[in-house]
């Protein structure tokens, strides 16, 4: 059987969890614990300390395994071990939550010194009366605009796997150019 | 679920602006130490603003008095509450908001001396945003900010807009620096990732399961699973 990788990251409360339970199926599998820090419980009760697991099973011989990263900073050197190999990655934007934007863009950077894969950037929580516009968003971010940002409401499985979609429109456009070489194991 | 944040993160003039384009309705709390002020949106236009202060020689501020004021907060933080209802019973702003928002780019035009910000180089990868370059037609810039910021509907360095106009390094630089502090020109911090991104990891090349057969794998089990 092979498999293939699509990492989901953002930063803490972005709704990676969400986007992987509305992606995946099969029932994921979390690593959630009760949260510790006074600030961050305000956000949400449980948070992912290991990763987020989810798969969708492409065909009989083939599945694309779904990896959600933990959110915080201080987790970081799991971002390395999930993120080689992997064919793509979503990255997750909270748009009612300006502050996280500087860390995003952290992070969008981060995993660019890891992986050379293609990603796409999603603004999530859009059916939010307060969030805010993906364009705006895109300029806080610093992306140029061959990185748009997407819309995304990761608790509609429509709205996820529109996003996927565009990463494996990114995924199609970007290794056309690279000629298919070898005979390497797909498996990661 | 509210907006919320700091005004560092999200400038008051970018609220106003954003509020307005997308029609909101609600009310925007602020607070910055000792002062506290609101802001109500109705259609996205801000028709009534309160700004108090617990220091009592400070008289209470409201209407156009107040957003002014606001918009010299360079801190302090903000919650937006979207409300259904009119819950709002006076209106002390009567003026559109985008001729707000106008007056309060005019002023810091005038008032801002271009300093140069450290990150600021000739190759710094810039953009003007289309709606910014539309508020940059109706304020007060001189000939070359206005060709720059032009220019700048197309991501750009200034070494490059050097490169295609008559204007020399520092006087590119210094109009850059005060589109900047107007807020109509931000910098394209991630602008060196497309190209790293053009490298297709490993994965992609092989020759068991070619790319493109992969992903419409992918994309035909989304489909069905979507139909289902």
């Amino acid at each position: 059987m092979a498999t293939y990788k699509i990492v989901v990251t953002g930063t803490y409360a972005a709704g990676k969890s969400l986007f992987i339970r509305n992606a995946s199926e099969i029932e994921v599998v979390e690593t959630e614990a009760p949260v510790s820090d006074p600030y961050e419980r305000q956000l949400k009760a449980y948070t992912t300390i290991g990763l987020d697991f989810g798969v969708l099973q492409i065909d009989k011989e083939h599945h694309l395994f779904l990896f959600g990263t933990p959110g915080q900073e201080r987790f970081d050197f799991m971002w390395e071990h999930l993120a080689i190999g992997c064919l793509g990655y979503v990255v997750l934007v909270d748009s009612c939550r300006p502050a996280d934007f500087g860390p995003t863009s952290r992070l969008i950077r981060r995993f660019a010194e890891i992986t050379s894969a293609p990603f796409v950037v999603a603004a999530n929580k859009q059916d939010a009366l307060g969030a805010l516009p993906p364009d705006y968003i895109q300029l806080r971010l610093g992306l140029p605009d061959s990185i748009p940002v997407l819309p995304c409401i990761a608790h509609e499985m429509s709205s996820v796997h529109a996003v996927l979609f565009a990463l494996l429109d990114r995924i199609e456009a970007l290794s056309a150019a690279v000629p298919e070489v070898g005979d390497e194991s797909s498996t990661h | 679920m509210t907006l919320k944040g700091d005004l560092i993160d999200l400038p008051l003039l970018d609220i106003l602006h954003i509020f307005q384009r997308d029609g909101r309705n609600g009310r925007l709390s602020l607070l910055k130490g000792r002062e506290r002020a609101v802001i109500w949106f109705q259609c996205g236009e801000a028709i009534n603003a309160l700004l108090i202060s617990d220091d009592s020689q400070q008289p209470p501020r409201v209407g156009e008095e107040a957003i002014f004021a606001l918009a010299h907060w360079p801190h302090g933080s903000f919650r937006f509450m979207p409300l259904i209802t009119d819950e709002h019973d006076r209106i002390t702003i009567t003026r559109p908001t985008m001729q707000l928002i106008v007056e309060m780019l005019q002023q810091r035009a005038q008032a801002s001396l271009p300093h140069l910000p450290p990150d600021l180089t000739m190759d710094t990868a810039l953009r003007a945003p289309l709606q910014m370059i539309d508020l940059g037609t109706r304020i007060d810039l001189n000939p070359m900010e206005r060709t720059i910021l032009h220019i700048l509907r197309q991501q750009h360095t200034p070494a490059q807009i050097v490169a295609h106009t008559h204007l020399t390094p520092e006087q590119v630089l210094c109009a850059i620096a005060r589109l900047i502090d107007l807020g109509l020109v931000a910098t394209v911090t991630l602008a060196d990732l497309p190209d790293q991104q053009l490298v297709a990891p490993v994965p992609l090349r092989t020759k068991q399961h070619s790319t493109s057969k992969l992903v419409r794998a992918i994309k035909r089990r989304l489909q069905q699973l979507h139909a289902a």
